[in-house]
């Protein structure tokens, strides 16, 4: 669990340091590729194989989200260690998963969830205290975000996700969170404040993400699997 | 609640994390710090619960219960 714990914060920082590096484009098509990481994590951990449909739902989903992100595409300097943080995203968030995958089998949601992202913040405080980025003395509307995202993506989502890595593989859980830029986009538009209006080749992703969640978390997909090697 | 819906339910709880974010001026860091801290009351509080729950929790054959079964070893 520590080590989920540990992954989890790499995740997150990798992920959000690598937008400033490289393209949108480039950090979402890499971070996408977590389903295929967890595949290949959990296949030699777990020896968990996806059936041929969820292997065309990842093939699909990825596509989709890579789809996504290119329409997001633009030019920037230093892509190369932005790709790398990036694909660091990618590697830290499957195990992360995969990790989950097989502690959920025997830990409860709750007593997981805590551990990890107990371990995660304390990862987070440290590597902040290192670079002396200050943890405090925001304005009300930082401090309302912070909020926001606590409530619905971490207790709600991420912890929902890892939830279902008692029931779903996970690669499963990787495709169906593939679903999140397809929705963030939708939000995107939606709410006036932003409303970015989306480019087809999003449509056209989104609409394949989906898919590929369909054929994922259909029955002959990943959905109701007992892990292969269940924990003593 | 079934784990298809609380899926579902996970994934779409986690969309709109990247339009608010935009909102926020504090550095990412920060952010995710925030993010998970502000989560383990509700978690830690849950956990106790959860674990009050567990059969022969409090009992000196709690620990009994975790050891595997002989089948399995």
């Amino acid at each position: 669990m520590t080590l989920s714990g540990l992954l989890l914060a790499l995740h997150f920082w990798s992920w959000i340091a690598s937008l400033r590096f490289t393209t949108v484009a480039s950090s979402v098509v890499l971070v996408s590729l977590k389903p295929v990481f967890a595949w290949g994590i959990a296949a030699l951990w777990l020896r968990e194989h996806p059936g041929r449909a969820e292997r065309w739902g990842i093939a699909l989903a990825v596509l989709g989200a890579s789809l996504i992100g290119l329409g997001d595409a633009r030019l920037s300097l230093g892509a190369l260690s932005g790709d790398a943080l990036a694909l660091c995203g990618a590697v830290t968030g499957a195990g992360y998963y995969v990790i989950g995958r097989r502690v959920r089998q025997t830990v409860g949601i709750w007593r997981y969830a805590t551990v990890v992202y107990a371990v995660a913040a304390a990862a987070l405080a440290l590597f902040a205290l290192a670079r002396t980025t200050p943890l405090v003395g925001f304005v009300r509307r930082d401090w309302a975000v912070f909020g926001a995202m606590a409530a619905g993506p971490m207790l709600v989502g991420h912890t929902g996700m890892n939830y279902a890595l008692r029931h779903f593989r996970a690669t499963t859980v990787n495709v169906a969170a593939l679903g999140e830029p397809v929705g963030a986009s939708v939000i995107a538009w939606l709410v006036p404040a932003i409303h970015e209006v989306p480019p087809l080749s999003a449509v056209v992703g989104g609409i394949l993400v989906l898919l590929g969640i369909g054929l994922s978390v259909s029955p002959n997909g990943g959905a109701r699997k007992p892990a292969a090697r269940p924990c003593p | 609640m079934p784990p298809l819906l609380v899926l579902i339910v996970a994934v779409l709880a986690t969309t709109y994390a990247g339009p608010i974010v935009r909102f926020a001026t504090a550095p990412a860091v920060a952010i995710a710090f925030w993010r998970l801290t502000l989560v383990l009351p509700v978690t830690g509080g849950l956990a106790v619960l959860e674990g009050s729950r567990e059969p022969g929790a409090g009992s000196r054959t709690s620990h009994l219960t975790l050891l595997p079964a002989p089948r399995s070893l």
